[in-house]
């Protein structure tokens, strides 16, 4: 599954980099907002550069965060999963 | 024509057909500007204030003004104009392109709900200035510490914004109050403050000068700030406090932070329940920057102009803090000298 196509990030979602490396999501239309971790910044990003897929992603989580593949993977999941869950994308 | 000045811009407004200027009492912490200033500024806001007619009632809905926002009672719906600011009585008219702002002002008598013209022109002004100033509203106190710190207080109704605002004001056991810019309108910007050259990348945080409100338990907290209060409104549970009679000499109309500013405080009080002791403790950037969000609540509202300026702003605002939440425990009521204003200026 790993190679299946990435959601795209909503249109109406704003997204800011803070200097730590995390992020924050901004719904326009839910008026909430969601912070992200480094992990989440990384996974962000990628979607917005509509480039890639999961295992694209976790391959270079796993080189930035020193991780196992394996963990690098279920991360990205996960991450996908709780954009998906708040309304934050939309399928690709 | 009267007319002040707010940092780099000013605004002036004509009268006609009113028996009272209902600007004056709103505008009155700022300072009057003179024609030649009016002349000068490059920034000017300018407001037509006149009787509100009969169908100034009727929705703008049916007139084709889309609803963008809710104030309480207060109104604000766009089109491609402008904004129209309505409290079912009185209607203003604030022109996206820099133009006249049409106020049509209702009598207290006209009202529906009493004192609403004052909210209605609150939200016009945070309107304006974005619109035709490039100020930018933050719903947070600014102080200044006796050290020279600058802090800002964020939270929203409830969380103990004013109560730490109050205690930072009165200052730590022996020590000396901080100087503030207000409790909870600010305004952010790059233009430069009048007399400074222009360019340079510092921020600049802007006070609109109006009363704090005082709750009770607040109060009990300062119980100095009794008899300086104002009468209980009609409206809302909280007296008007006249902060240049509680404070006098600590005003200021702005403040500056550099790029590389690493000394600012953000707090974000919240009441810990039934927590004893208060604590200050650092907060997540994120989720910091997540509450500056929320404390501008312009930013989320469809067809606003300047969202990417006025985030940029908050950034700029971020990087220039250091971040803590304040967990307000019971001795922030009994001792907030030593339980508030001590704590945080350790932080400091």
């Amino acid at each position: 599954m790993g190679d299946a196509p990435l959601p795209v990030p909503h249109p109406q979602v704003l997204f800011t980099q803070i200097d730590d490396g995390t992020g924050v999501l901004l719904h326009l239309d839910t008026k909430f907002y969601f912070t992200l971790n480094a992990t989440g910044v990384v996974v962000w990003k990628a979607l917005e550069a509509r480039a890639g897929n999961v295992d694209a992603i976790a391959e270079r989580l796993s080189k930035e965060f020193r991780v196992a593949p394996e963990v690098a993977r279920r991360d990205v999941a996960a991450v996908l999963d709780s954009l998906r869950a708040d309304g934050l994308v939309a399928s690709g | 024509m009267p007319a002040v000045s707010i940092h780099s811009a000013t605004i002036e407004w004509s009268l006609s057909g009113l028996s009272f200027d209902p600007l004056a009492e709103l505008l009155a912490g700022l300072s009057p500007a003179s024609p030649e200033d009016v002349a000068a500024s490059s920034t000017k806001v300018r407001l037509e204030l006149r009787p509100s007619p009969p169908e100034a009632a009727a929705d703008p809905r049916d007139e084709g003004w889309v609803p963008a926002f809710f104030h309480g009672i207060v109104e604000a719906h766009r089109s491609e104009s402008g904004f129209l600011v309505w409290d079912r009585a009185s209607r203003v008219f604030i022109p996206r392109d820099g133009g006249v702002i049409d106020a049509r002002i209702a009598t207290p008598e006209q009202e529906v709900v009493r004192g609403s013209l004052k909210s209605v022109l609150q939200v016009s002004f945070a309107l304006a200035l974005r619109l035709q100033a490039g100020l930018f509203h933050l719903h947070a106190a600014a102080l200044v510490l006796a050290s020279g710190v600058p802090v800002f207080v964020v939270g929203e109704s409830g969380a103990g914004k004013t109560s730490t605002t109050l205690a930072l004001l009165e200052g730590p056991p022996g020590g000396r109050g901080a100087d503030y810019l207000g409790d909870d309108t600010l305004y952010l910007t790059r233009a430069a403050p009048p007399g400074a050259e222009p360019g340079g990348d510092a921020l600049h945080v802007v006070a609109f000068p109006r009363e704090f409100h005082i709750g009770d338990s607040t109060l009990a907290s300062v119980p100095r700030l009794g008899p300086l209060l104002g009468p209980l409104p009609h409206y809302g549970t909280k007296r008007p406090l006249d902060a240049r009679l509680a404070y006098p000499g600590r005003f200021r109309p702005y403040l500056s932070l550099a790029r590389d500013e690493k000394r600012a405080l953000a707090l974000f009080p919240t009441v810990a329940a039934g927590a004893p002791a208060t604590e200050v403790v650092p907060l997540a950037r994120a989720e910091a920057f997540g509450r500056f969000l929320g404390s501008s609540g312009a930013i989320v509202v469809e067809g606003i102009p300047g969202r990417d300026e006025n985030l940029a702003l908050l950034s700029a605002l971020l990087g220039a803090v250091r971040c803590y939440e304040v967990r307000l425990g019971t001795d922030a009521l009994a001792d907030p000298a030593k339980a508030i204003a001590e704590r945080v200026a350790q932080t400091a």
